[in-house]
């Protein structure tokens, strides 16, 4: 903006602020001291006279306050103008970040926790957020159900410190192998719908047998000592043409817990 | 006399040997492991390491066989190996021959962890003569850190092959 613009505006923005301060506009102000001084002339008392010098004393007065006027509307000028700008920066910068938020779709999945009672997990991000072992074991299963499409069962009970290692998907069976205090216990679950014949080596002998109530079926137990004192449980089941196959070293209660949460998979 | 005194301490050092050889015996728990040896190596039934093993025979139909051998171990081995043998008979009676065997070695390269504790065959079979019964015979044989190896062996039954399809359900006929 040119110097003779801003000066005009400036004045304009002054003679705007007298007006708001005094109630009087320039010209309104010039004619009420016009007719103030013909009243005067016409009059013949002296005390209506003002003493010499006054008027030059009221006009200097009214200039100082004309300038400090002057300076406080510049300074309200310029702090607005610097409000202005911030705003039209922030408008910017923020609409901008909303339009970029708005180009992602984020939508929030509510997904109850099987570990902890009345807690879900509510996430909005699946590439940002971290899964945890809760959520692989959900991965497999679901997996295991699209590829295989058997009659699903998880362990819906697993020890303090076991997790999903990994899970092996096979044409007719997976294998779902878990860790535990460093031992992998393993988890296998297949079908048999085309003639076939399966052969399960595990030399361990009949322990004894668990009511499942999910399954609504007795189940065995096999156990086995091995020479290093360690002991193995392990625990089949065969429902129609599906089986299972559940195995580890691991102490007896919990596996019997273990086999007393297999049940079928909801998603 | 000295030839007598070398006599007497010969048999007694042997009774020593076999009175000792039995006391081992006796203190294995029952379904105790048995050493023994085998081409130079020490070979133990399954125990630590090889927790179980399968091995799988399917009829897939028009005269594929499905195969499936497996091992898997509670703790991490350095080796292991699956031997396949695929035999065959004609009829419900007679003998088995040998068709094909299959062998896989495994180390911990294999697995995507670095840690090798299982692993597995899978593949089908074509060409071979239906209307045959065939069955797998497996050997399952890990090594175990301290060098040794614990197998276990597996057998299925006889599957017929078929030249005909073999359908899941009636969805598939359909």
């Amino acid at each position: 903006m040119k110097n003779k613009e801003k000066r005009q505006l400036d004045n304009n923005f002054i003679e705007q602020q007298i007006a708001k301060a005094f109630g009087y506009s320039d010209e309104q102000l010039a004619s009420e001291l016009d007719r103030f001084m013909e009243e005067a002339e016409k009059s013949d008392d002296k005390a209506l006279e003002a003493p010499e010098g006054e008027f030059e004393r009221i006009w200097n007065r009214l200039e100082r306050e004309h300038d400090e006027k002057r300076h406080k509307g510049i300074r309200v000028k310029k702090m607005a103008m610097v409000m202005a700008v911030a705003a039209v920066l922030g408008t910017v910068l923020f609409g901008g970040s909303m339009w970029v938020g708005a180009k992602r779709h984020y939508v929030y999945e509510v997904r109850e926790r099987e570990d902890l009672e009345n807690v879900i997990a509510i996430n909005n991000s699946p590439d940002n957020v971290i899964s945890d072992d809760v959520f692989e074991e959900r991965k497999a299963y679901e997996q295991i159900k699209e590829e295989l499409n058997i009659k699903v069962f998880e362990l819906s009970y697993l020890p303090e410190g076991m997790y999903l290692d990994q899970s092996k998907m096979f044409k007719n069976k997976a294998r779902l192998e878990f860790m535990y205090k460093q031992d992998w216990l393993y988890f296998y679950q297949g079908k048999g719908d085309k003639p076939t014949s399966l052969s399960y080596a595990s030399d361990t002998k009949i322990y004894r047998s668990v009511y499942n109530s999910f399954l609504d079926k007795e189940i065995p137990i096999y156990r086995r000592e091995l020479k290093d004192g360690n002991v193995e449980f392990s625990s089949w089941i065969i429902i129609e043409d599906f089986y299972y196959i559940a195995e580890g070293i691991i102490d007896i209660e919990e596996f019997v817990q273990v086999v007393c949460g297999i049940r079928p998979y909801e998603n | 006399m000295k030839r007598k005194s070398i006599k007497i301490l010969g048999v007694l050092l042997t009774i020593m040997a076999v009175t000792a050889g039995i006391a081992f015996a006796s203190e294995l728990p029952s379904g105790g492991v048995e050493t023994i040896s085998y081409d130079g190596t020490m070979v133990e039934p399954r125990s630590r390491y090889l927790g179980s093993a399968i091995s799988e025979i399917t009829n897939e139909g028009e005269g594929v066989l499905g195969i499936y051998a497996d091992f898997v171990s509670y703790s991490e081995i350095p080796w292991a190996q699956i031997t396949i043998n695929l035999q065959r008979r004609k009829g419900t009676s007679g003998s088995w021959s040998l068709v094909k065997t299959y062998v896989q070695e495994f180390t911990s390269e294999d697995d995507p962890n670095g840690t090798l504790h299982s692993g597995e065959m899978e593949f089908s079979v074509y060409g071979l003569a239906t209307d045959y019964y065939y069955r797998l015979s497996c050997e399952h044989k890990v090594k175990t850190p301290s060098g040794t190896y614990e197998t276990k062996n597996t057998l299925t039954d006889g599957v017929l092959l078929t030249s005909y399809p073999v359908y899941r359900n009636i969805d598939e006929v359909k």
